[in-house]
């Protein structure tokens, strides 16, 4: 198992930290973010990261408000209280870290 | 310098790239038409020079070997999930509501009472209240289903991504009228076995209130999913 397929596993844990501190962010935004803060460590693809943000939307963690910017529409993802909570717990993060792989 | 923002001539041609390889779910398209603008926008920024059609090649590279095939896979996934998670909610939420308790309540008041009244009432008016009663309680929870079953007929044709998946949602509308007449048809056959016309009366009674739970369950997770697919989508 490589370092690669754990920063994978680790990906949502990413997603709600970047979600934190950036508030609010659109899925291009996101895996560009993911990108820069690997520093090119794992190859993400585009692919890689709407499974995450959608199963994060399911489990009530993000949710999702739509804007027409530049003549489509954008889908911006935010946190919800509880993925807010699960964002600032360290012990949670580990854990869903782990439960991910 | 300006940056390049697409126009929509340009933003059409990106919708029908993204359609021709088999994304024909609008809430998908949308999701994957602003990520693919803004990686061709990028790439055309970083260099002029870069034809837009070259930068649609490139753009979709980034997307990995399969393209956007995992991206509808995964949608698909995550509406099933979400449509379970909302069906069971309103299960829970159907149940716990006054009227259906009160309804509960007055289902299995009434076996007892029916066999008092069958041992001490029997040709009495009380005794024919109660089967009334029941008869009643069957009645009206087979219209409404009735009713919720032609609401929703269509309904989740809405949501279709012409997978198996949603098929399963489809026939659990379909299933609405069929079910409590295959009931009927059971128990009339069970309860002429047993000799127990009762417990037949109780069945039955029991069966059309969870067959009407259910029916009201699915049709709020079609209104929930409704309610979604709207906000999520613009006219």
């Amino acid at each position: 198992m490589g370092k690669e397929k754990i920063i994978k596993g680790s990906l949502s844990v990413l997603i709600l930290q970047l979600l934190q501190n950036n508030r609010v962010m659109y899925g291009y935004e996101i895996t560009k973010a993911v990108k820069e803060a690997n520093k090119g460590k794992m190859q993400l693809s585009e692919a890689d990261l709407y499974p995450t943000l959608h199963k994060l939307e399911s489990e009530g963690r993000i949710e999702t408000e739509s804007l027409l910017i530049n003549g489509r529409v954008r889908r911006y993802y935010k946190l919800t209280q509880q993925g807010n909570k699960a964002s600032i717990d360290p012990l949670a993060i580990v854990k869903e870290a782990i439960r991910s792989l | 310098m300006n940056d390049i923002t697409l126009c929509e001539y340009q933003l059409l041609e990106l919708k029908q790239f993204i359609r021709k390889r088999g994304i024909r779910e609008e809430d998908v398209v949308i999701e994957i038409l602003d990520h693919f603008a803004c990686k061709v926008e990028e790439l055309m920024n970083s260099n002029i020079h870069l034809p837009f059609e070259r930068a649609i090649q490139i753009a979709h590279q980034s997307f990995g070997k399969s393209g956007f095939r995992p991206m509808i896979v995964n949608y698909e996934k995550h509406i099933q999930k979400m449509m379970w998670q909302i069906f069971k909610n309103e299960c829970k939420k159907v149940v716990l509501s006054p009227k259906i308790l009160f309804l509960i309540a007055y289902v299995i008041s009434l076996y007892p009472l029916l066999q008092i009244g069958s041992k001490y009432l029997h040709g009495n008016w009380l005794f024919d209240a109660e089967l009334i009663g029941f008869g009643l309680v069957v009645l009206v929870t087979l219209l409404y289903s009735a009713v919720i079953f032609f609401k929703t007929k269509d309904g989740f044709q809405l949501f279709n991504f012409n997978t198996n998946k949603n098929l399963l949602w489809q026939k659990q509308v379909m299933s609405i009228p069929k079910i409590p007449l295959i009931a009927v048809i059971v128990g009339i056959s069970l309860g002429n076995k047993l000799g127990n016309p009762d417990l037949y009366f109780f069945l039955l009674c029991c069966f059309s209130v969870l067959t009407l739970i259910r029916s009201l369950a699915i049709y709020q997770t079609y209104l929930k999913m409704e309610e979604q697919f709207s906000t999520n989508k613009f006219a």
